[in-house]
């Protein structure tokens, strides 16, 4: 407390006093031309959640289309393409799914070459003006559904070709991650390092499983024993991504028993985490510190959660500081076990090979101090300069007019000091498989999800499946729910 | 006042840049114009030319021509696209097709794609076409060599920077006795460079 109040009681110098003028002026003047863009829109997922649990994918499709110049403005080409394509692919329109994620990626890859102009209004407003680059989780799990979607469309070699760009950008995670852990060591000193090889996302056993099937479809058991090897190593190499059971693989490189083939089942389950912002808002008065704090309604939009007024002797007045910090919410899944069904005979049951929320939290958590720390030191910087308004608009107009100044610079801030929550919303959140040695030939299939206690929650009837000798022979089902 | 003149210049500047119309210009299509540094017309042209003039410098054709008396008949395979782009394998293939057919060393026959229609054409002829002009079945001239290939891609990417390594393998294969008679290799390496950044 002491440095805010020696602080805000510096006389402010002509110069510095006109630069905040400036900066609140500048500030204002951005909030009234684009409030759109201060903020992460939400309301074209309002309902959507109802509609994936009873797989009405064709609704949320619809409803994401006609929101995308209304809720997605152009700096969320990305994020419209992701959640676009990724309906899609549920609705089975594989080629179309393709063609929306190619352009999600391209989206994501061409944020890259960051810009200049949207860079400094982030600095002076908040993340929400930059073009979403999506979060790394999604730019590799685009490839394993692009993958999906070509492996529907018997695009074997395009499907291959997805999973070895999810090989390249794994490794160049791995190199990314190092350089933000030393980004981050030399901003600040921590008490504990930034731990790399714990903190890190840098191998996809869903990826790896899928690499296996095309090796071992292609009839390369070397490679899909390196793939089966990558897949061991997920589990002790990333036990905060990977925490459950591995799934047994023993027999996916073992010949299949006479007269039958490998049939491979891929089950995606709930939704992947969403961002929810956490804020606190911290003003003074004289001798008083009022501070209150709220979260985030489901679709955007915040709820006081609490306030205080502590007294405080000595503190100035004139201090507005907000800060507004994502936080990522695990979405989960009510399904606790899954079966196949063939023939109406019971099959294998499926066990979990990657969790996609956890990965999202992990390599959320890895981005967090950055973000933390950009937050912090720009709020700052709009308090110091909403505390110099205050001062300048007292000295010229008298002391009436310092809580008018205040209020003004701390509506400014509250506008536009906004968390940026932007993150796709149709990746599942779990997935699972499974493999049964079938006879080539026509088999009946389902699927059943089940909830805890056994109770069977939907059963996904695939119908009839033409099980062939030669391919692949992998079926995919999802409950989003 | 100098602030606000500042800020007026930058904006001007911005303006300028980011110009007003979309801008068409019509070029050679040999000209190099690489954008992206991905696999692009002028490294399917150029490995097609390379590999050709490769292929023709081995004496495989001449030994042929010296055993049966007649050139050699092509026939183009697979192409497999075995890197980490979707490569339009096809023009490559069609590449390789004009520069054998234009060397006029060997001969060429159409490849399994285009086979299919072209016997359903000629199905239809022995139907709807007169006695005369109607081609005969099965006088296909069968071929002797088969040429199949892969491209294989190696990235290595440090923040902005990225090489790109393409790697053409071509190889010749005689198909009644299946010997492999020219095995080739182009490779290609890129270095691409991001810009830091952007207006």
């Amino acid at each position: 407390m002491t440095g805010i109040r020696n602080t805000a009681a510096l006389p402010a110098s002509p110069r510095l006093r006109r630069t905040s003028c400036l900066l609140l002026l500048g500030i204002s003047v951005l909030c009234l031309s684009g409030c759109g863009t201060l903020w992460t829109v939400k309301r074209q997922y309002a309902g959507v959640d109802v509609m994936l649990a009873r797989g009405d994918f064709a609704a949320a499709a619809a409803q994401i289309e006609r929101s995308k110049y209304t809720h997605y403005r152009s700096k969320d080409r990305a994020l419209y393409w992701l959640d676009l394509g990724m309906l899609q692919h549920y609705l089975g329109e594989y080629e179309a799914s393709n063609v929306s994620l190619e352009k999600a990626e391209q989206a994501m890859d061409d944020a890259f070459v960051k810009s200049v102009s949207r860079g400094a209004a982030s600095l002076l407003l908040n993340d929400n003006m930059l073009t979403y680059a999506g979060a790394d989780y999604e730019n590799v799990y685009v490839n394993i559904f692009k993958a999906l979607n070509y492996l529907a469309l018997e695009g074997f070699d395009e499907a291959f070709v997805e999973i070895r760009r999810i090989d390249e950008k794994l490794k160049v995670l791995e190199s990314r991650y190092w350089k933000v852990a030393q980004k981050y060591n030399e901003a600040r000193e921590t008490d504990e390092p930034f731990r790399v090889g714990k903190n890190n996302f840098q191998n996809s056993a869903l990826g790896r499983w899928l690499s296996l099937l095309l090796y071992r479809a292609e009839g390369k058991p070397g490679d899909a024993r390196v793939d089966l090897k990558k897949i061991e190593a997920a589990w002790a190499l990333q036990p905060d991504v990977y925490n459950f059971s591995p799934p047994k693989l023993g027999r996916a490189l073992e010949r299949p028993a006479e007269g039958t083939v490998k049939v491979s089942f891929l089950s995606l389950t709930g939704q992947a985490p969403e961002k929810r912002a956490d804020t606190l808002w911290i003003h003074t008065e004289p001798d008083q510190i009022i501070v209150a704090d709220s979260r985030e309604k489901r679709y955007g939009g915040q709820r006081l959660a609490g306030a205080s007024v502590f007294y405080w002797p000595g503190v100035e007045a004139g201090w507005t500081l907000k800060f507004q910090l994502p936080r990522l919410e695990k979405r989960g899944s009510r399904v606790r076990g899954i079966g196949v069904k063939i023939n109406g005979q019971r099959g294998p049951l499926l066990e979990r090979i990657e969790s996609l929320e956890n990965v999202a939290e992990e390599t959320f958590q890895i981005q967090a101090p950055l973000i933390y720390l950009k937050t912090i030191t720009r709020t700052v910087a709009k308090g110091i300069a909403a505390a110099q308004a205050r001062s300048a608009a007292e000295e010229k107009w008298g002391d009436s007019s310092g809580p008018l100044a205040s209020l003004l610079a701390g509506a400014a801030i509250g506008a536009t000091e906004n968390a940026d929550l932007r993150i796709s919303r149709f990746f599942p959140a779990e997935a699972y498989i499974a493999e049964a040695e079938l006879p080539p030939g026509v088999h009946q299939i389902e699927i059943e999800y089940y909830g805890s206690g056994g109770t069977v929650l939907y059963t996904d009837v695939i119908g009839t499946v033409e099980i062939r000798d030669d391919g692949l022979n992998l079926i995919e089902s999802f409950y989003l729910n | 006042m100098k602030t606000l003149l500042r800020f007026v210049i930058l904006i001007l500047f911005a303006a300028a840049m980011t110009g007003c119309a979309t801008k068409v210009n019509r070029v050679a299509v040999d000209e190099v114009i690489d954008l992206s540094g991905r696999w692009n017309d002028t490294d399917s042209r150029l490995v097609a030319e390379q590999m050709i003039q490769e292929v023709f410098a081995h004496s495989w054709a001449d030994d042929y021509f010296a055993r049966a008396g007649k050139k050699p008949v092509v026939i183009v395979g697979t192409i497999r696209n075995m890197s980490s782009e979707h490569l339009e394998t096809g023009v490559f293939a069609k590449d390789i097709e004009r520069e054998l057919v234009n060397s006029g060393k060997v001969k060429f026959v159409a490849n399994a794609y285009e086979r299919t229609e072209i016997r359903q054409e000629r199905l239809e002829q022995q139907q709807f076409a007169t006695e005369e002009t109607a081609k005969r079945l099965a006088a296909e001239t069968g071929a002797d060599y088969m040429l199949k290939g892969s491209i294989k891609t190696q990235m290595d990417t440090e923040g902005r920077k990225q090489v790109k390594f393409y790697q053409t393998d071509l190889e010749l294969i005689h198909i009644e006795s299946n010997e492999k008679v020219w095995i080739g290799t182009k490779k290609i390496k890129k270095f691409v460079k991001r810009p830091i950044a952007k207006f």
